[in-house]
């Protein structure tokens, strides 16, 4: 446990300490995990909640996709290009300490994140904080912990570290389309299969948890979101242990 | 006490065998040298040892340990310097040191280990505007952070001036004097030379020399050359020698007792030998005879200028996983 948390605090240094790094993901994040959902509802003429809501869900799910699964894609395969995670690896830490530290590291900014995001909506809108906050504050944690496992996944599969941030904008993109990120007039659009299959990706999951977590609920509703978000972990880390590369193909 | 051993080591790279069969051991407070040409297996052996990689076949014991099975004990006490690995740019030299001494048990204070690198008054340059040398010297600082039993140096010194080399090696001496095994790879020559008690030289993944460094340079023959004076054959001489333009070169056991009796006849015949130059056996003869044995490009050993570090591992990805 000390090396991981020694890993993400790291992590957390290198990246709060890039300006770069993070005008380019945490700024443009609450830009657009607020931004939509601000200008819908200064739109609307009448407070539709249910719309607000929709569209923050939707934007959320973008705001974890950029912050987890593209930046951790990134992260680790441009430190596996330059030979960091191999000499991070010399230095006695554990594999798991190296990626678990990694994943701490970006699950804390993307909780971080989307908590500022959401303060903005409901201090600047008719949005109301969640009914069950406990669980909705678990839900982004387990979902960002998910997508970037996925991430883990994308710097395992796309060969070339420069490709990786392009690599992972379809499923970006399929996450935010099936969350209702574009709207519910694009939603209504989907034919109903696809919609039906945009369920299954774990920004599915956190609609529909997330969404019980703001409304209230019976918490038994919940076992097909928390069984898919536990088959894409359980997948995701079968694929990692037996596919992530310390060292870059050469 | 053997700190590291090696016994009957495989791996190849489908069909490339990188590394075979090869056994040795290296001493508590002993210096070894692991020489060859790039591609000879050095680095893989390394990492085989350092339990990067897993042997085909065969065992490797670090300080008792099995270096895969028990990977977190091992890597807890020994030092490894890769011949490659990064580092992250944007942090400075004291930063880096501080971070990974985190990642250390019991590491050394980093202005220790900053000065024991030669790296003191670089400690708040970040590390992108160091220089190859300076790099390397930090990857030494890495490794020494823990008072480690083991040290394993891939190629330490490459690109490092003549005056942050001789540092180095007089590092490295204090730590095997306070008895750390030191294992090394180098194409310096007069630095194994200079530090290594014991050696083994690789090709095509094999040990073709191996054992004791002074027993080792013994049995094999020191040399005189000079310049063959103008009207004198060859088969004039008094010695067998062979001739490369008007170089003379006699080959013998006891190169001091050749050089007298070159001198003895030169000077009843009132010739002189200009360029007369004299050695005992050097490591360096020693590659280069190997290398016409095993048909080793020659200019694959350095005996002390600078040369580009390359990695003697075969162009494949590692079989190396979380």
């Amino acid at each position: 446990m000390r090396e991981l948390l020694a890993v993400a605090r790291l992590g957390g240094r290198l990246f709060w300490g890039d300006g770069r790094a993070v005008g380019g993901i945490a700024v443009l994040s609450v830009c657009l995990g607020a931004g939509l959902p601000l200008l819908i509802a200064a739109s609307l003429r009448s407070r539709d909640v249910e719309v607000v809501l929709g569209m923050h869900l939707g934007m959320l799910a973008m705001v974890l996709t950029i912050v987890a699964t593209t930046q951790t894609a990134v992260a680790l395969s441009a430190r596996r290009e330059m030979l960091v995670l191999k000499r991070l690896r010399a230095s006695g830490l554990r594999g798991r300490a190296i990626i678990g530290g990694e994943l701490v590291n970006i699950v804390t900014q993307a909780t971080l994140l989307s908590a500022l995001v959401s303060v903005i909506l409901y201090i600047f809108t008719y949005l109301p904080p969640p009914e069950l906050p406990v669980l909705f504050a678990a839900c982004v944690v387990a979902v960002a912990g998910v997508l970037a496992l996925i991430g883990v996944v994308f710097s395992i599969v796309t060969r070339r570290p420069d490709l990786n941030a392009p690599a992972t904008i379809p499923f970006m993109l399929a996450s935010v389309v099936g969350a209702g990120g574009y709207g519910p007039f694009v939603t209504g659009l989907l034919p109903g299969w696809v919609q039906w299959t945009l369920d299954l990706l774990p920004t599915g999951a956190m609609v529909e948890i997330a969404g019980l977590a703001y409304r209230g609920g019976e918490l038994t509703t919940l076992t097909g979101p928390v069984l898919n978000l536990t088959t894409w972990a359980l997948l995701t880390l079968v694929a990692i242990r037996l596919l992530f590369r310390w060292d870059p193909r050469r | 006490m053997t700190a590291i051993q090696a016994n009957h080591l495989s791996k190849s790279y489908g069909r490339f065998q990188a590394v075979n069969d090869i056994s040795f051991e290296v001493e508590a407070g002993t210096v070894f040298a692991l020489l060859g040409r790039n591609g000879a297996g050095k680095t893989t052996t390394i990492e085989l040892l350092t339990g990067f990689q897993k042997p085909d076949t065969g065992a490797v014991m670090v300080l008792g340990l099995d270096p895969i099975r028990d990977r977190a004990q091992v890597r807890g006490n020994v030092g490894i310097m890769l011949q490659e690995a990064g580092f992250f740019p944007e942090l400075t030299v004291r930063q880096t040191v501080e971070i990974w001494r985190d990642f250390t048990p019991a590491a050394r204070p980093a202005s220790e280990a900053l000065e024991l690198a030669g790296l003191t008054a670089k400690a708040k340059t970040k590390v992108r505007q160091l220089s190859g040398d300076e790099k390397r010297r930090l990857d030494l600082a890495l490794a020494l952070l823990g008072r480690t039993d083991a040290l394993f140096l891939d190629e330490p010194t490459t690109g490092m001036d003549p005056e942050a080399r001789r540092n180095i090696w007089q590092v490295v001496r204090d730590l095997a004097a306070r008895g750390t095994a030191v294992l090394l790879t180098t194409h310096y020559l007069e630095e194994a030379q200079q530090l290594a008690t014991k050696l083994a030289i690789m090709d095509r993944g094999e040990i073709v020399v191996g054992g004791d460094m002074v027993e080792t340079l013994a049995a094999r023959v020191g040399r005189v050359s000079f310049e063959l004076p103008s009207m004198i054959h060859p088969g004039e001489l008094p010695l067998p020698a062979t001739v490369r333009g008007r170089l003379a070169v006699v080959q013998a056991a006891d190169p001091d007792l050749a050089a007298q009796t070159l001198l003895s006849w030169a000077s009843d015949r009132g010739l002189r030998l200009r360029g007369l130059e004299v050695r005992t056996a050097s490591l360096e003869d020693l590659f280069l005879e190997l290398a016409q044995s095993y048909d080793i490009p020659q200019d694959d050993v350095s005996s002390g200028s600078d040369r580009g570090s390359r990695s003697d591992r075969p162009a494949v990805s590692g079989d190396a996983r979380a």
